[in-house]
């Protein structure tokens, strides 16, 4: 009798242990689900407790803040994450059992813009702790930033022209048609700045076609040297007229696999800027150096060259060493960068060494195949 | 009394336009194409009337006006600021400085002109009160 009833009550246990490892698995599941999800997040995940210590935090926190989840747990938040912004929303979220969201400039100890977004952790009905879900918005407000100067900039090359049309038309209007002096000069000048304004044009639509990712590369085998002298026989009346030599010691059948058109523009506006910032008789010479499977190829002018706090910037859109001597020039402060994003779509890079008052060597990398 | 005026503008196309404007209406005109050049001329002598734009090499227009409006001799200086630049807080900015004009570019030529206009007739009548 007593036996029976034994084996009964133990067959129970065994089926409730049962149902109790079903569930301590599930939840094991569970446990891990979160983990991964966690673990994989992009933002940075910190939970900490009613005494904002420490509870957890996922991997995107950790580098972060670049602390350790060891070294992390069970410290005061403030302790570890030494920033009263982010300490002031857990207070809040605390207090106020709401979530909070706000966007939030770091200096230290990283300089970094984040999006943080808080909410109370509730054990039966009373807020045990906060969440943090942080998220790094460093990289989108620096191209909002990027964006914001680019078309400040273009607003500005544009002004500058027609400021100089408008103003010369209205005084032609005003009468300075009968000044037979200067009238005729007066409508070179505007012919010019409309040359300049419609160069400007073209070069941000090249830019901008560049940038694209849509961008698709006519890629063909051809001859570098014969594209070079082709280059070089367009500019010969403009060289002349500064008395400047332009030669060319590129091998003849070097061949690369590239698009032509894209690498003619490169030489032009490398050759182009040669001339235009050389001195009067000086000298273009273009040659090359074979390297492993790749071949680097040197512009190299007799200039006035460039200061070597300026070399950083060179190849930044607008970025001009003189930025009145480029104008007079009919510059448009565009050339370099589109020589710096033709190459590296070409899996190419791009550079320069210069001495001041010696000239410049502008030079490419390409990849021969 | 042949005004004094001073134009501080680096594209030398644009302050060739407003110098020959000027002179055409009998005014005396000097020309300064960066910022160095211009502050020399200022040290040196008050101007009735400077037309300055901002962006400028070297020392930029707001240095230029500060510099102006920091020597007491240049009391009634008048300043103009043409610049490419065309938002409130460097309009705001220039006038802190002591700016009395702010024209935007491309700016209208005519109403320049009419503001150099109306200043100079204002120093006239400045000018006839206190030699009464």
């Amino acid at each position: 009798m007593f036996n029976s009833r034994l084996k009964k009550k133990i067959s129970e246990l065994d089926s409730e242990l049962e149902i109790f490892k079903q569930r301590i698995d599930l939840l094991e599941n569970e446990n891990n689900r979160i983990h991964a999800i966690l673990n994989s997040m992009v933002e940075g995940v910190i939970a900490v407790d009613k005494d904002t210590r420490v509870l957890w935090l996922n991997p995107t926190a950790e580098n972060i803040f670049n602390i350790s989840q060891k070294n992390a747990q069970g410290k005061i938040f403030l302790e570890v994450f030494p920033n009263n912004d982010i300490a002031d929303v857990i207070a809040l979220v605390l207090k106020g059992k709401e979530p909070v969201s706000k966007e939030l400039a770091l200096i230290w100890p990283v300089q970094k813009v984040f999006q943080v977004n808080a909410s109370p952790i509730f054990e039966s009905k009373v807020t045990s702790g906060c969440l943090l879900v942080i998220h790094d918005i460093t990289e989108i407000r620096r191209l909002e930033t990027m964006r914001r100067d680019f078309v400040a900039n273009v607003s500005h090359e544009l002004k500058t022209p027609l400021t100089s049309i408008k103003g010369f038309v209205e005084t032609l209007l005003e009468g300075a048609l009968e000044d037979k002096e200067n009238s005729v000069n007066f409508l070179k000048i505007i012919n010019t700045h409309a040359d300049r304004l419609n160069t400007l044009i073209n070069d941000l639509l090249d830019l901008s076609h560049i940038e694209s990712k849509e961008i698709v590369l006519k890629k063909d085998k051809f001859d570098l040297a014969g594209l070079v002298n082709e280059v070089i026989s367009g500019f010969k009346s403009q060289a002349k007229k500064k008395g400047i030599e332009i030669n060319s010691a590129l091998p003849q059948g070097l061949e690369i696999f590239a698009d032509k058109s894209k690498i003619e523009q490169v030489f032009t506006n490398l050759v182009n800027n040669a001339i235009k910032y050389n001195k009067e008789n000086g000298f273009v010479r273009i040659y090359s150096e074979q390297l492993a499977d790749k071949i680097k190829i040197v512009v190299e002018d007799s200039g006035s060259g460039i200061p070597a706090k300026d070399i950083p910037r060179i190849f930044e859109r607008f970025y001009r060493v003189d930025k009145a001597r480029s104008r007079q020039l009919g510059g448009t402060g565009l050339g370099l960068s589109i020589v710096k994003h033709i190459i590296e779509l070409h899996g190419g890079n791009v550079g320069v060494e210069s001495t001041e008052g010696l000239g410049s060597k502008f030079w490419f990398i390409l990849p021969i195949s | 009394m042949v005004k004094k005026i001073m134009i501080v503008e680096d594209d030398k196309d644009v302050n060739d336009l407003i110098a020959y404007n000027l002179r055409k209406e009998d005014f005396y005109v000097e020309q300064a194409f960066d910022g160095l050049s211009a502050q020399e001329r200022i040290r040196k002598e008050s101007f009735n009337i400077v037309i300055l734009d901002i962006m400028l090499p070297g020392i930029d227009g707001f240095d230029i006006c500060k510099l102006i409006k920091d020597d007491p001799r240049n009391f009634h200086t008048f300043i103009i600021v043409v610049s490419a630049k065309s938002h409130e807080q460097d309009k705001l900015y220039a006038h802190l400085l002591g700016a009395d004009c702010y024209l935007s570019k491309p700016f209208n030529l005519a109403s320049l002109l009419s503001t150099v206009r109306e200043i100079s007739a204002n120093l006239d009548k400045e000018f006839l009160v206190k030699s009464r």
